[in-house]
């Protein structure tokens, strides 16, 4: 009762149905192989290291999986039939006559059954042509695009290091804007000239810092306890060259005395193997041991850095009668709140104070840090 | 009945058949083609046909003129309040012979006819309703204990008025389910009146339509449109259209639920493939598509769907409800 027209449109209805199976398949594979790229990429640079292995074996399995749904998808001669009734003009006639081959022909009148064949057999030309018209849009551009892209990307990653160190190494300090380098890299002082001109900057803080404050006191003596604390916030200042912004002075760290320890101990912060004021030359600044400081993650290791050959002179650094000065005056300390608030983003701001003034120290920083950075720039 | 196993050509003669029945007919009603379809495939697949329209639209000449070109005896009941059942169905009467011998005689009525117009009928009480929709139903009329048989085919062609609804009593759903098709006529458009002018001004064309086919013809072609194939894709159609209505059963469609108060029964899933037949013998085709069913739908199913009060007051009418339905229940075949 199948006419062999009929059997031949089905055959080129079924191709057709199965390459725009072959194509979804392919569009799935090659977003699955993108997406499994750039999901590769990230972890190898964030997690963990990633074999190369690992994500052909991936990719291996996504498209086995895609080319055995394409295999099992072979389309039935009833849907080949409904397909062709749909969009090739066939009026219900195909699935008609195949239900009427393999149902029960004889409740059906002959000659309708006969109208039909004769009816389907005239549609089949048709609907070759109608399918051979149909645009076979693959849709595979962009998905072959985005596939190509991103493995080229993850291939690119996955030939660099892991950015993050393996665990077993310790914890490396780190600087938040040095990924994409190796943490030797970032921690090197000699490729960290920013750092140098900002230790540098801030070594002569605290003595300009006291030289303002000594000229100050001519003509605007501060109270007597006021001194104490300035000179208690001149160690801090002076601790502060020595440990980032954003970490304060540990409880471990020397306990703040008078002014001179202060100093002194800044002194010894800011040069390893040198002190500061009366000390200057004979104390050790341990924290300048790199493997006896404390790693502080997440901020510049300016205790690491050494930068023998910008050292400014030893004049400057030990006259302790120059002490850290506090600004009294309200609108030299907004104007220079207001300096920091308009530094750019891009620079590392230090972390504000509960009052949210920032100490002359922390002021000077951040100019040495704009102002080095401008530098750069 | 059995079906008669058509003779080699028999489709292709009937198919000819009606479409030489649809060009006359357009030419005598002007600007009605839709309503001349539906008309010639409700008569063929022996239904009965309500037609809804403003007075002077035709409906009269439109039956006469399918009765001319059928060759069919057809007979017009003018309904008013006061109109008996026995004016329509017949009555025995007392009857005197030449002898001297007495005795009653049936006398049947105007529904004793082929083609039978009922004009606004709607305006006829409830008990000649009745009557009237019994002898649609059964196809015979029961008159002193006697069963009279109706002749062959047999097709009631019922009018009603939209408007000048006072005095009127409006048929209940359970009646006009037994109508296959409920047609509105439209007003017909400015090219059809001035056409009007040209064909019916001076004469009534039905007067002198020739018939091109007669009662066996007729029946012939009713009985061939059983035999046209129905696969089980256009079945399932069928279902799903009915069901798409009915806002209770799961299926049915969001307008449904939202819309409609009862569905479609039963009975108009069997005039949907019945007029699906004869619309696939009008294409050229022995076997139905689910086109056919489409084309049907709308006045299949007009009279058969009630409202909610809601959807009524906010603006809705039966047909745009529909005809959501009908496009909502298309895209998934």
């Amino acid at each position: 009762m199948d006419t062999p027209q009929v059997q031949t449109l089905l055959g080129a209805v079924r191709r057709h149905l199965w390459l725009g199976h072959l194509h979804a398949a392919g569009r799935l594979a090659l977003w699955g192989t993108a997406g499994w790229m750039l999901f590769a990429g990230v972890v190898h640079r964030v997690a963990w290291p990633v074999p190369v292995g690992a994500v052909l074996l991936g990719l291996a399995v996504l498209w086995t999986a895609m080319s055995a749904r394409v295999a099992r998808q072979r389309p039935a001669d009833a849907a080949c039939a409904l397909w062709a009734d749909r969009h090739l003009g066939g009026a219900s006639a195909f699935t008609t006559l195949l239900e009427l081959d393999r149902g029960n022909p004889g409740a059906a009148s002959a000659q309708a059954v006969r109208c039909l064949e004769e009816f389907a057999a005239l549609r089949v030309p048709q609907g070759l042509v109608l399918l051979a018209e149909r645009p076979d849009a693959a849709h595979l551009s962009r998905p072959l695009v985005s596939a190509s892209v991103c493995t080229a990307l993850a291939s690119l990653v996955l030939t660099l290091p892991p950015a993050v160190a393996p665990t077993s190494q310790g914890p490396v300090a780190s600087v938040a804007g040095t990924v994409g380098r190796s943490a030797p890299e970032a921690d090197s002082p000699e490729q960290s000239p920013l750092v140098g001109e900002i230790a540098r900057a801030l070594r002569e803080a605290p003595s300009d810092a006291a030289t303002a404050r000594e000229s100050g006191r001519g003509g605007n003596e501060p109270a007597p306890g006021a001194g104490q604390v300035d000179e208690h916030r001149a160690s801090e200042a002076a601790a502060d060259t020595a440990m980032p912004p954003g970490s304060k002075r540990s409880a471990s760290g020397p306990t703040p005395g008078s002014a001179e320890d202060a100093v002194a101990d800044a002194g010894a912060d800011r040069l390893p193997g040198t002190g500061s004021g009366r000390d200057a030359g004979d104390s050790r600044d341990e924290r300048a041991d790199a493997a006896a400081s404390r790693p502080v993650r997440g901020t510049i290791p300016v205790q690491a850095v050494d930068v023998p050959d910008q050292r400014p002179s030893a004049e400057r650094r030990t006259d302790r009668g120059r002490t850290a000065t506090y600004d009294e005056e309200p609108s030299t300390r907004a104007a220079s709140v207001m300096r920091v608030d308009a530094a750019p983003a891009a620079a590392t701001p230090p972390v504000a104070a509960a009052d949210l003034r920032l100490t002359p120290t922390e002021t000077i920083y951040v100019q040495a840090w704009l102002k080095a950075s401008s530098r750069q720039r | 009945m059995t079906a008669i196993p058509p003779a080699d050509g028999a489709y292709a003669d009937a198919h000819r058949q009606l479409l030489d029945l649809r060009a006359l007919l357009d030419r005598v009603i002007v600007g009605q083609a839709e309503l001349v379809t539906h008309l010639i495939t409700a008569v063929f697949a022996g239904g009965h046909v309500l037609i809804e329209g403003l007075p002077g639209l035709g409906k009269t000449h439109l039956a006469k003129a399918l009765a001319a070109a059928l060759g069919l005896h057809w007979a017009r009941v003018q309904c008013t309040p006061d109109l008996m059942p026995a004016d329509v169905t017949g009555a025995e009467i007392y009857v005197t012979a030449a002898g001297g011998a007495s005795t009653f005689e049936f006398r049947p009525g105007p529904v004793f006819a082929q083609l039978v117009l009922v004009d606004e009928i709607n305006r006829a009480t409830p008990r000649t309703q009745a009557a009237l929709l019994e002898a649609m139903q059964e196809r015979q009329v029961t008159n002193a204990g006697i069963t009279h048989r109706l002749p062959q085919p047999f097709c009631v062609l019922a009018t009603q008025n939209p408007i000048e609804l006072e005095g009127t009593y409006p048929l209940p759903e359970a009646q006009l389910d037994r109508f296959m098709f409920k047609l509105q006529v439209p007003f017909p458009s400015r090219e059809s009146l001035r056409g009007m002018l040209d064909v019916s001004l001076d004469a009534e064309p039905s007067d002198t339509l020739r018939a091109i086919a007669g009662p066996d013809d007729v029946l012939r072609i009713t009985e061939l449109c059983r035999t046209v194939l129905l696969g089980d894709r256009c079945k399932e159609a069928a279902v799903d259209l009915i069901v798409a209505t009915q806002p209770a059963v799961g299926g049915a469609s969001a307008d449904a639920r939202r819309h409609i108060r009862y569905g479609a029964s039963p009975r108009a899933l069997q005039s949907v493939v019945r007029a699906a037949r004869v619309r696939a013998l009008m294409s050229g085709r022995a076997h139905v598509d689910v086109d056919d069913l489409a084309e049907i739908a709308l006045p299949v199913l007009r009279h058969r769907i009630l409202l909610r009060l809601e959807s009524e007051l906010d603006g809705l009418d039966v047909d745009s409800t529909l005809a959501s339905i009908i496009d909502g229940w298309r895209l998934r075949l």
